[in-house]
């Protein structure tokens, strides 16, 4: 049986991450147009798809922190975020190696344009914080990885 | 593991679903299909490619507006552009503002593709209350390619 210490800092990491993916979603969903710019820049995607990603990425972000914050289906939010942030950080990357003066949109659309290697370590941390959490409750819940 | 995988892709299938239903009721909905150039026809500015901008530049009423910082329009524009740098729009706008308004097509241009900087002016043009807009997605990189003409220095 796992110690009261460990189920807590699994919960304090889920729910931590919950809020960050959280706070990302909704300044995407109110202005998905400007999401959907913000895409264009990387310039990864056909632009048929751009559109498709900036309506649904958001609302797969929200489904995951509340799969999160309320425990429910926590197992799969886990494995959700963590992919999601390994295709944000492989987006991030392609576009610090390409050099692109670029807003990253990882908070929603901004005028400002941030460095995207700032971006690419924050969300390296934001990845530590998943990968902890996701070893944490699989190690509880004794699920094999 | 099984289950936390079929949890994932429960959670996908829901976001997904509920993406599309919220994007159909909402009023600030985005279309489908189209890419960028519909996000920008739906904010009421158009995407023009390099001939269209060649044409147009010819065309008396057309005024070209460079978005990028000043210190890059002084190493090299597209000539006959105005320098009006997002950053530093609020400054300067007012001294460009009587040009603006008489033109009657403006185009704004900034790096190319992955630079947002002439979307981001349109915007603020268009809040601006200035109609007749323009993006020239290609940008500077787009008109060198091109072998068109370039300027370098202060014009404004």
């Amino acid at each position: 049986m796992a110690s009261r210490g460990v189920i807590w800092l699994e919960r304090l990491a889920r729910w931590a991450l919950g809020l960050i993916f959280l706070a990302a979603a909704v300044p995407k969903i109110l202005d998905p147009s400007g999401f959907a710019l913000d895409i264009s820049h990387y310039a990864l995607l056909p632009d048929a798809l751009v559109n498709v990603a900036a309506i649904v990425l958001p609302w797969v972000e929200a489904v995951g922190a509340l799969a999160l914050l309320s425990g429910f289906a926590a197992e799969g939010g886990l494995l959700l975020v963590n992919g999601l942030m390994a295709v944000f950080l492989a987006a991030l990357a392609s576009a610090w190696i390409r050099g692109l003066d670029i807003d990253c949109g990882c908070f929603g659309h901004s005028a400002a344009r941030g460095h995207v290697g700032l971006a690419f370590l924050r969300d390296l941390g934001f990845l530590v914080l998943g990968l902890l959490a996701v070893w944490l409750r699989f190690r509880r819940l004794k699920v094999r990885l | 593991m099984r289950r936390a995988i079929l949890q994932m892709l429960a959670l996908v299938f829901l976001g997904t679903a509920v993406s599309f239903a919220y994007n159909a009721a909402s009023p600030k909905s985005v279309p489908i299909s189209g890419g960028k150039q519909a996000i920008l026809q739906q904010q009421g500015t158009r995407m023009l490619t390099t001939d269209e901008v060649k044409f147009y530049a010819q065309q008396p009423g057309t005024l070209l507006v460079d978005a990028r910082s000043f210190e890059e329009y002084e190493l090299g524009h597209i000539k006959g552009a105005l320098s009006l740098p997002l950053d530093s729009f609020d400054k300067d706008f007012g001294a460009v503002a009587p040009q603006l308004r008489q033109a009657k097509l403006i185009i704004v241009y900034c790096s190319g593709g992955s630079c947002g900087t002439s979307e981001e002016l349109a915007k603020k043009l268009q809040e601006s209350g200035l109609r007749g807009l323009a993006v020239y997605s290609d940008g500077l990189p787009g008109w060198m390619r091109a072998k068109l003409p370039i300027a370098s220095g202060a014009e404004r």
